[in-house]
């Protein structure tokens, strides 16, 4: 069976605040492409991590989701949880961030591993237990029968990384999501995650969605790159194309942020222009025009098949 | 293994001095107690008006002379020999009545931890399940009302519903079994099934909001894997020192439910033992209730190896 | 915002329940239609009529008045105490916190040996041995419960004294009794007002639990514990009404006060396990 793509449509995070409601995605729209590394980059708070934990209804109760997400036929976000589940981790694998919190501290890693697999039903109690060791080796771990007798507080945050890794592709799942990989890991840690995404990539054949503030890991991984702010998605386009040529003002200055790029700052909000009804970078954007404050903009199609939300390119 | 041994040496290290300090308080509370007890000590031997030289005399005679240290050793020595003296009521050998006397309370104040646990945790599991539904709200209640309730009206009022107007369960005594000790236990553990609970419940919804629930969530697992596998099993970690310490209370009730279900256990020894201002025997029962609670407690803490991988692995912090 | 409302309203109707019990017991002399000590042994155990709504107990006196008066003593002496061992407790606990080596060492030690002694054994054995009057009430309940306190302050102290800002205070010249009144004291003022309602709550279950044995508070005061004790246990089988009464009062109280302990810890957004039980 083919793997489909997964369709977002009109899709809007909020969450009830003491201060009225905050929306961490707003209308966000878009077709993650089976076969294909998607990655979806923006600065903390850009809801790229909400949006794609509310793919698999992982976020907490007080969000409030709409929309639609389509996997296939399926509509993700009405699908009954009985049904979600049987995708959850068969189709589409998380491969979380923070991996030391993101292991059970009192279960050991075999039963964590293995109930990833028996839990749909694919393989019996030993058959998971051989798999989990040989799971284990692909990521590279040379003696997977120690490991898997040990808990996650016996473990380097390396080793920990590795076995979330792991646990996300345990069954084998078209799809993976991975949710900023690298956040808080040293150089060294990043490369190595860097290659166990591209051996799962190359070995797996999953689609994969790498929600990610590391500009330079999306470079070297991604095919497509799409760029949130605010909730929105302002550019997508592949990822040479946006890192090479950004268009959007904003992903010009994140760009140019980074130390190789000339380390040069997006400038802070001009307080006069903070209140508006327009583009949501407007505040902050160099290139902003009496325009941008009034209206927002809409999609506007690029040459090579990209879309970018601003008027320079209307 | 190693660390399992370091870690019930050190529990072993920290018990030493709450021990020391159940005898210093059991021994001063015969110290501080109204009375001069070489005059009761005459007293019962016959002597109404003593002469200067029979208090000297019998004051040598009980140790009273020498200094307070000495007096605490001395008492010390003669009560880790299973002496405690012998009660000004009917010179009866203290420590065999206590012997006598301490599995009744045990069986009724363990019963009663037994129950506390069961529907504690029992409760605050089904409370977090349905968090935010009715349920939730309904047991909630209940929770609260359980720890509002004085031990002794709750015995009084399970008597008379259950023993007075439906008969199933007798009012008093222990000798129909099993069914002479539900009304004890549920009237002794009712304010613990309400605090277990409750802290049950909050720890299990505090899990819940941790990293690797989402993660077990993404694995596709059913909601009961992930409420019982994980969530509760996690919360395990910090309730049962919690429960630990609960005991102590149930000990101490357990003297009030002993005095309306007519159990001759330890409280009604120690009760008429007020009255009859008998101190040594009130000596005693401290020294047996506190000597039980913390070995219990030191059993209980063992359990916390069963449930905390930390420990078994790296001897974990005391 | 409506869990807010909700939150409000049951704060509203805690705070009225507890205010009216407080009023009831303040003015119970000019409240109670009768005195509750006078004694009618012409009749003895009547049932509510409307001379005497709730009936009367063994010794002739009218219910209702013994239980206006009946919150007045456990309901004070259950603050007293409390506040003694507050008192207690936040001395120790600061000087622990703050202090830090062998004062802690030393202060620790001590309340671990407390916690050791279980709660209520010790305040029989206490009540028990110096007799029951009011003194040895209050010292055995401040015995039992001051390291609850201490421990809660000991550890928000040594919390708050690694803050920076602390540091900065004391390099500003800050003296230290300075640094505790002003900085200190006010970052827990929260925790302990919590553990302040709980502990009064379970002090006036522990106060009725003694009554109850006869060691708490005597005869002829009127005390709901002690009515329970009094005559409902010899009586509650002809003359039921006598234990309701009392012992609805006492739950009411309890009740109202352990649902103010919630209701502030939600409100005053505290960390549940900052204020465990201990």
């Amino acid at each position: 069976m083919a793997v489909p793509n997964i369709e977002i449509r009109n899709l809007s995070v909020c969450f009830e605040t003491a201060q009225g409601p905050a929306c961490a995605v707003n209308g966000l729209s878009t077709t993650f492409r089976a076969g294909r590394i998607s990655g979806v980059i923006g600065e903390s708070g850009s809801g790229k991590s909400v949006m794609g934990m509310s793919l698999l209804r992982l976020l907490p109760n007080t969000a409030k989701v709409t929309g639609e997400c389509f996997f296939g036929a399926q509509e993700l976000l009405t699908l009954p949880l009985r049904e979600l589940r049987k995708l959850r981790g068969a189709s589409i694998g998380l491969i979380p961030q923070n991996p030391n919190a993101s292991l059970d501290p009192v279960m050991k890693i075999k039963k964590q591993i293995t109930e990833a697999i028996t839990t749909h039903g694919r393989l019996g109690k030993r058959a998971a237990e051989a798999e989990a060791a040989e799971l284990l080796r692909q990521f590279g771990f040379d003696q997977p029968q120690s490991i898997l007798g040990q808990y996650s507080f016996q473990m380097s945050g390396g080793m920990n990384q590795r076995l979330v890794s792991a646990l996300g592709l345990a069954c084998r799942p078209g799809w993976v999501i991975a949710d900023e990989p690298t956040k808080g890991l040293d150089a060294v840690l990043r490369n190595q995650v860097y290659t166990v995404l591209r051996q799962i990539y190359t070995q797996h054949h999953s689609s994969m969605i790498v929600i990610t503030h590391d500009l330079h890991l999306a470079r070297q991984l991604c095919d497509d790159i799409r760029v949130l702010y605010m909730g929105q998605l302002i550019e997508q386009d592949t990822a040479g194309e946006v890192m090479e040529r950004p268009r959007h003002p904003y992903t010009a200055g994140l760009i140019h942020s980074l130390p190789s790029r000339g380390m040069t700052p997006i400038p802070a909000p001009d307080p006069a222009r903070l209140s508006h009804r327009g583009c949501p970078f407007y505040p902050r954007c160099s290139k902003a025009m009496e325009r941008c404050g009034r209206e927002a903009p809409g999609d506007f199609e690029l040459p090579d098949g990209g879309k970018v939300r601003c008027f320079l390119y209307a | 293994m190693m660390a399992i041994v370091k870690y019930i040496a050190k529990r072993l290290l920290v018990l030493i001095p709450v021990l020391l300090g159940i005898t210093l308080a059991a021994f001063l509370l015969g110290r501080i107690a109204p009375g001069d007890p070489v005059d009761d000590a005459l007293f019962r031997i016959g002597i109404e008006f003593p002469t200067e030289g029979d208090r000297a005399e019998m004051r040598a005679r009980l140790g009273l002379d020498q200094p307070l240290p000495a007096q605490y050793f001395s008492w010390l020595g003669r009560a880790l020999q299973g002496d405690l003296g012998r009660s000004y009521i009917g010179n009866r050998d203290i420590a065999q009545e206590l012997a006598r006397r301490l599995p009744l309370t045990l069986k009724v104040s363990l019963s009663a931890l037994a129950v506390a646990v069961l529907f504690g945790v029992g409760g605050g599991v089904v409370m977090a399940a349905c968090h935010g539904t009715w349920v939730d709200t309904v047991l909630k209640s209940v929770s609260t009302l359980l720890l509002s309730i004085p031990g002794f009206w709750l015995a009084l009022f399970l008597i008379t519903v259950f023993a007075e107007w439906l008969g199933w369960l007798p009012t008093s005594g222990l000798d129909r079994g099993l069914a002479s000790m539900i009304l004890p236990a549920a009237a002794l553990a009712a304010a613990n099934v309400g605090s277990t609970s409750r802290i049950t419940r909050g720890n299990i919804l505090a899990e819940l909001g941790e990293q690797y629930i989402v993660v077990a969530n993404a694995k596709g697992l059913p909601q009961k894997a992930v409420m019982i596998g994980h969530a509760f099993r996690n919360s395990l970690v910090p309730i049962i020192t919690l429960i630990g310490n609960y005991f102590g209370g149930i000990l101490g009730g357990s003297t009030i439910i002993e005095s309306i279900f007519a159990i001759p256990g330890l409280g009604s020894y120690v009760l008429s033992a007020i009255q009859n201002r008998d101190y040594p025997v009130i000596q005693g029962y401290v020294l047996i209730t506190g000597t039980t609670f913390v070995l219990i407690t030191l059993a209980i803490d063992l359990l916390y190896i069963a449930v905390n991988p930390k420990i078994r692995v790296q001897g974990g912090a005391a | 915002m409506t869990l807010r409302r909700k939150q409000n309203i049951k704060l509203a109707v805690v705070c009225t329940i507890l205010l009216l019990i407080v009023l009831m017991t303040v003015l119970a002399p000019w409240l109670a239609p009768y005195s509750p000590t006078q004694i009618d042994m012409g009749n003895r155990l009547a049932d509510p009529c409307w001379a005497h709504p709730l009936g009367t107990d063994a010794l002739g006196r009218d219910v209702l008045s013994r239980i206006i008066f009946g919150g007045r003593a456990s309901l004070l002496l259950a603050v007293a105490a409390t506040c003694c061992s507050m008192g207690v407790g936040l001395v120790a606990g600061v000087a622990a916190g703050y202090c830090e080596g062998a004062v802690d060492a030393v202060i620790t030690g001590v309340s671990n040996i407390f916690q050791g002694l279980p709660g209520m054994v010790m305040m029989i054995a206490l009540v028990g041995i110096l007799g029951s009057n009011t003194r040895s009430i209050v010292l055995a309940l401040v015995m039992t419960s001051w390291v609850g306190f201490s421990r809660l302050v000991r550890g928000e102290v040594l919390k708050v004294k690694n803050e920076m800002y602390i540091e900065g205070m004391r390099c500003l010249g800050a003296g230290h009794l300075r640094i505790i009144l002003r900085h200190v004291l006010p970052n827990i003022r929260t925790n302990i007002i919590i553990l302040f309602t709980t502990r009064v709550g379970r002090v006036v279950l522990s106060v009725a639990g003694l009554s109850y044995l006869g060691l708490g508070i005597q005869p002829p005061t009127p005390d709901w514990g002690e009515m329970i004790s009094g005559s409902a246990r010899r009586y509650f089988r002809s003359a039921p009404h006598l234990l309701w009464a009392p012992g609805l009062c006492i739950i009411l109280l309890t009740m109202s006060i352990n649902i103010l302990g919630d209701l502030l810890r939600d409100r005053l957004d505290v960390k549940q396990d900052s204020v465990k039980e201990l």
